[in-house]
């Protein structure tokens, strides 16, 4: 089985959907939680969290029917070769629009914060460099990434602790300040945040341990939560609850006023190895849209898709000057398709699946 | 032939690169170490700007130049014309706001570009110039080292002796935004050198209310639970008897070990209640009188008197203008949510009705070294 | 890097070249001595160290011929163990001459090709008139250097005994170290006029039988004419030949490749050549010197540390100097701005030039002290100092600080304990700098990302190179950074992947049993 071929481990399982939960979306993570929620926007956080966990759980219930395949391959078993095809388009579509929109993302807060001279698109060129040489590789080498750049990432988010010396826990009190309303409406906005682990319904076949997915992608969820949830009440004691609204990226913001004796003005530096955290978001999801393709077409070779859709990528953003208004459009626009894919999809088919075996077991009776 | 292609492919990818993202560097910077805003006597914004100059042919290690502009944006291009290399804000130190601005009460959007432009500094020092701008800058003696490291240096050093605040422009933001406080920046004024001369407090939109001076500046911090690593106070326990008392021998210093300030915020016939306990643990260091005048009870409690005393003063006068440095309103809103919320837009207000009452409770530590008679 | 595949494939296809132009393969010797010696003049034309020498054996009185090379034979052996008791002893109960010969061993041939091979591998050949076969004498001794101190990787507290030329002193070296019968050898040559022999040497039981397989196959596959020395072979077998890191360990110590063996892995002997070729290498053994297992772990561990750090340094400070300069100066605190300022103030370039030419410069001095003799080599350090030093930041080429940014290099690069791992470190600087230029820390990162996705893809002989950083492995890491005590490293690394995973037992005392 081609799956088996190229392993991944336990860790690398859950470091690739902790990388993919966590990118961009962090940056801003603090405002939009701030602007629903005011400062009991880490609460919403908690019940995202629990949201997410159910959801992932239920991915993992669902592929457990069909074990040595992807999403694609259980959809072909159960509903036949055309639905076959229909979602493997339907992924290809959304995880190349995703992927495409946080890499052009990713793109836009280099350039606006660290490289202002620089054009959109050689900078896009530049990060392609090393994409490529990941995404060409099997699912293990990219696996390996992810693990590797989480234990190398993992102290930046330990700067956080600078700034708490002049938090304000004052700023998080009364809890639940204005009722449940607000927060609930927060829990929209998390939701999404936590949004990745459905990367599960590609990666699930290649894991060797199948019996721990389970708790895996729960341990992928909770470091993200904790991940989370550290970066958001750092904000959200460090800023007032009046002003950190005004903040567009507060996750950087922050690290402007840390300074150590050798080194001020941490957020250029932070930034530039930010992009590493960002790159386990965008390549795990370009190598699930190249390995989806080469699925469709029934080519065992993924890599030379990979060079096609950078290309694709480059000369969309060429022809189309990015800004971050018209990135944040098309990331809301992505919502709901995510909504359905990341949550309502996986229930529905959890659901058929459990009648669909229900009946056939009654039918054997 | 495909090996040829990649080739070419490569070669022009690097000359692609090589051609993007010229900036300037270091050596044909110049880097803006203050930035000074001031008001002419026709109400005309006026810029300074004090910037390193590292060649050594020249004199003076440092160059200042003041330009008329309607912005701090506009200024650079002022500046542009006037210095050798390109004027970079990354490093501004201090930000000198002249008393002529503070009293004005829209001033705090000209510092719009700074919050805005990625490339300035959350760390730059704001503080207030008691008197001209221009004296300040001009300032340059030969025996200091150059202004910006000696201005930062001085507001640091008595951040960390807990007479002074830092009042980064990060700082400052926060405390503009936030209802339930209000700002307040280091104060210098130029007599015969540049010096420390208190903390200004400003309103809530950022206008100039209050002066207070350095040891009432400590107090204040004191109530903030900011204390740094040193409080020294110097105050007087007994009443001044001797006519002439030229050697002061009625003054007492102790450092301050520990401070510890609650602020219980309570609400009570429409009004805010304010309880605030101070306990400090002090060791004496110096004592111009003998010790049989005053046994280690009566002191304590002589000490906790004038205190209480001087604090409640500090309050009085920040409840008369209405603004509130303290951020009693932060607590205010942490325990007494609805309340607060109802007066959050008019917090100077309320807290001007309100009541606050302080207690102060000393803990003696240690007497010094020697004993007295 | 991906486009010279193809090339590699087209160059196996090529059919295999002539080496000699009458071939001997099938060729067997004639019973008839002067026809051998026909056979030999014809063979060995024009080859004026070839030695035959005919005579009657004393002891049956048939005319025979020794043939062998003079400068590849030990002229004492042939003498006193060959030709003496052929020539002058007859013993009477015995009716051949074998016992007379006193030597260990003795091989009997018939075909010209095994001939001609010992021949020319320094032996002597024994024809006797009406005999079928020839007898091979292992009277082997060429110039040769004695056994010295190691040069490139000297220690304080390791073995002083370095490996020399002949393959089978530095196996009697190696297994000086492990006198165990599972130390098992795989004999191989290669070089279809070189004629080297490989010696595969592992532990039957503990290396991955599917990785020795691999070098076996990748031995079997080169046709060459001849390979020099080990490095040169290790450009032939190794798996990404555009790597700029090694993917074999060359060293020329016996205990780190008796140590490596034990670890699980394959070490290849190359006759004629002072070092041994240890594979599967990972990435963290060229970080590896034996004195880390000299020096007491703490002590080690410290020196290890610095090594990665010196890694590091090596690659990122000249890059970080042109970024911070160029782009960020702004994460600088002001006090060192301004005496940076102040230092470059006169410098006429960019700081990429600056850069460049210091580090130039360096390589060149660096270059030109190895390859000259050690008298004029420390007039070269001296003249180098003065340059790098004094001159050019007294002239206004350079700024002070960049001084020190190429010394530290310099210092950092030359901390790796392994020669090719430090040679690779000092080239990557350079496009380090390039991205460093162009992007600041920006290029930085994508520099340092493109570095991880070429390590962790890399492979030597078929495992992972990048192990134990990635895949993970912490078991491994207790020989990483820092080196835990011996007594507490009971398993084999898994990066080796060795079938036998223990390698000790614990017996440290535990909780109340002292």
């Amino acid at each position: 089985m081609k799956y088996t071929q190229n392993p991944i481990t336990f860790m690398q399982y859950i470091f690739l959907i902790h990388g993919v939960q966590v990118g961009v979306g962090l940056l801003t993570l603090p405002r939009e939680l701030a602007e629903k929620a005011g400062t009991d926007g880490w609460i919403a956080l908690i019940i995202g969290w629990l949201f997410s966990t159910l959801a992932s759980l239920i991915i993992i219930q669902v592929m457990k029917n069909y074990p040595n395949g992807t999403i694609i391959d259980l959809i072909t078993h159960y509903f036949g070769k055309w639905c076959g095809k229909i979602a493997a388009v339907i992924f290809i579509l959304y995880y190349a629009f995703i992927g495409s929109t946080i890499f052009v993302r990713e793109g836009l807060f280099i350039q606006f914060w660290i490289l202002p001279q620089t054009n959109m698109v050689i900078l896009l060129l530049l990060l392609s460099i090393p994409s490529y040489l990941i995404v060409r590789n099997n699912i293990t080498i990219v696996g390996r990434y992810a693990e590797l750049v989480f234990f190398m990432t993992i102290w930046m988010f330990f700067f956080y602790f600078n700034p708490l010396k002049e938090a304000h826990w004052l700023h998080l009190l009364p809890i639940i300040k204005e009722g449940w309303f607000p927060i609930l409406k927060a829990v929209k906005t998390t939701i999404f945040s936590f949004l990745g682990f459905e990367i599960a319904f590609f990666l699930y076949p290649f894991l060797q341990q199948k019996h721990k997915a389970s708790i895996g992608i729960v341990i992928a969820n909770t470091l993200t939560l904790i991940v989370f949830l550290i970066v958001t009440i750092v904000a959200f004691t460090f800023y007032s609850p009046d002003e950190i609204t005004q903040y567009k990226e507060p996750t950087i913001n922050l690290l402007k006023i840390v300074e150590f004796k050798f080194l001020e003005r941490l957020e250029i530096v932070y930034l530039s190895f930010y992009i590493f955290v960002i790159s386990t978001t965008v390549l795990p999801i370009f190598f699930v849209t190249v390995f989806s393709v080469s699925q469709l077409f029934g080519k065992q070779d993924h890599s030379k898709y990979v060079g096609w859709l950078l290309l694709l990528n480059l000369v969309y953003v060429f022809f189309l000057p990015q800004s971050f208004d018209r990135n944040t459009h098309f990331q809301k626009m992505g919502e709901p398709i995510s909504f359905l894919l990341g949550y309502a999809f996986p229930l529905c088919l959890w659901v058929y699946l459990l009648l669909y075996s229900h009946l056939k077991r009654r039918a054997i009776k | 032939m495909k090996r040829w292609l990649y080739a070419t492919l490569f070669i022009f990818l690097i000359v692609i690169l090589s051609s993007c993202g010229k900036k300037a560097p270091l050596e044909d910077l110049t880097l803006a170490l203050i930035l000074g805003i001031d008001l002419d006597d026709k109400n005309n914004l006026v810029f300074y700007e004090i910037n390193p100059v590292f060649s050594k042919e020249a004199k003076k290690g440092t160059e200042s130049y003041e330009v008329k502009a309607k912005t701090i944006r506009d200024s650079r291009r002022l500046f542009d014309a006037l210095t050798t290399g390109e004027v970079t804000a990354g490093k501004i130190q201090v930000l000198l706001v002249g008393k002529r601005v503070l009293q004005h009460e829209d001033w705090f959007p000209i510092l719009d570009t700074v919050y805005r432009n990625p490339t300035f500094s959350m760390s730059t020092r704001v503080v207030t110039v008691d008197g001209p701008v221009s004296k300040v800058v001009v300032h340059n003696p030969e025996e200091k080292p150059q202004l910006s490291l000696h201005l930062k240096a001085l507001i640091d050093k008595n951040y960390d002796r807990t007479r002074a605040v830092k009042g980064t422009l990060q700082e400052l933001h926060r405390e503009i935004y936030e209802k339930g406080m209000t700002p307040f920046i280091s104060e210098v004024k130029k007599e015969k050198n540049i010096e420390l001369a208190g903390i200004s407090l400003l309103d809530n939109k950022g206008k100039y209310a209050q002066f207070l001076n350095v040891p009432e500046s400590t107090l204040l911090l004191m109530l903030q639970n900011k204390k740094r690593h040193e409080i020294t106070l110097t105050i007087p326990v007994l009443p001044n008897k001797d006519e002439k008392n030229i050697f002061h021998k009625n003054v007492i210093s102790f450092a301050v070990n520990k401070v510890k300030t609650r602020i219980k915020p309570g609400y009570k016939q429409n009004k805010f209640q304010f309880n605030i306990s101070i306990t400090l643990t002090i060791n004496i260091v110096e004592r111009l009188f003998p010790e049989e005048k005053l046994n280690n009870d009566q002191l304590t409690a002589a000490i906790e008197k004038v205190l209480k005393k001087q604090i409640e003063d500090l309050i009085k006068k920040i409840q008369k203008k209405k603004i509130d440095p303290i951020g009693l309103g932060l607590y205010a809103r942490a325990y007494q949510y609805t309340h607060y919320k109802k007066v959050e837009n008019k917090w100077g207000e309320a807290l001007a009705e309100s009541d606050v009452n302080v207690s102060v409770k000393i803990d003696i530590n240690s007497n010094g070294a020697v004993i007295q008679k | 890097m991906l486009f010279f595949r193809n090339y590699r494939n087209k160059q196996r296809q090529q059919s295999s070249f002539k080496m000699q132009n009458n071939d001997l393969t099938e060729k067997v010797i004639s019973p008839l001595l002067l026809e051998n010696l026909a056979e030999i003049q014809k063979i060995f034309s024009e080859t004026t160290d070839l030695i035959v020498k005919n005579f009657v054996i004393k002891q049956t009185k048939c005319p025979a011929a020794l043939v062998y090379l003079s400068g590849l034979t030990d002229t004492k052996t042939v003498n006193n163990h060959v030709l003496r008791p052929l020539l002058f002893e007859a013993n009477k109960e015995e009716q051949d001459f074998e016992v007379q010969v006193s030597l260990g061993l003795v091989k009997e041939n018939s075909t010209w090709q095994e001939i001609e091979n010992a021949i020319l591998q320094g032996n002597s050949v024994l024809f006797i008139d009406q005999r079928h076969i020839a007898f091979i004498f292992d009277t082997q001794g060429w110039p040769q250097r004695g056994i010295e101190d190691t040069n490139i990787e000297s220690s304080l507290r390791g073995e002083h005994l370095g490996f020399t030329e002949t393959g089978s002193n530095n196996i009697a070296m190696i297994r000086r170290h492990i006198p165990n019968r599972e130390l098992k050898m795989k004999e191989m040559t290669v070089g279809a006029r070189g004629n080297l022999k490989l010696t595969i040497l592992y532990l039957a039981d503990v290396a991955n039988p599917d990785v020795l397989k691999e070098l076996v196959d990748r031995i079997n596959k080169l046709e060459v004419d001849g390979i020099l020395n080990a490095a040169s072979l290790t450009e032939y077998i190794e798996d990404n030949p555009y790597s700029p890191f090694p993917q074999l360990f060359l060293t020329e110590r016996p205990d780190f490749a008796a140590g490596e063996i034990l670890q699980g892995r394959i070490v290849t002997v190359v006759d004629r050549s002072p070092n041994v070729l240890i594979g599967p290498a990972t990435f963290e053994i060229f970080f590896k010197s034996m004195d880390d297992y000299g020096a007491r772990w703490i002590v080690a561990s410290f020196i290890r540390l610095m090594r990665y750090f010196g890694f590091f340094i090596a690659i990122f400070l000249p890059a970080t100097y042109i970024a911070v300069i160029a782009f960020h100066f702004e994460i600088v605190p002001l006090k060192l701005l301004l005496s940076i300022g102040a230092s470059r103030e006169r410098v006429p370039f960019p700081p990429f030039i600056e850069a460049i030419i210091m580090e130039i410069t360096l390589e060149m001095l660096r270059e030109a002290g190895i390859r000259l003799p050690a008298k004029i080599g420390q007039t070269v350090g001296i003249v180098g100092g003065i340059v790098i030093g004094q001159a050019a930041v007294q002239a206004g080429i350079v700024s002070n600080i960049m001084v020190i940014v190429v010394a530290l290099t310099a210092i950092a690069s030359f901390i790796i304990p392994n020669y090719d791992m430090g040679a690779a470190i000092r080239l990557l600087r350079f496009p380090m700098m390039i991205a460093a230029a162009i992007f600041g820390f920006v290029g930085l990162a994508v520099g340092l990302m493109t570095l991880i996705a070429h390590v962790i893809a890399l492979e030597s002989l078929g495992t992972p190179y990048g192990s134990p950083f990635a895949p993970l492995r912490f078991p491994d890491w207790k020989d990483l950074f820092i080196r835990f005590p011996e007594w507490s490293i009971v398993k084999r690394p898994e990066s080796t992947r060795a079938i036998q995973r223990k390698r000790a037992n614990s017996n440290r005392p535990k909780g109340d049993e002292h």
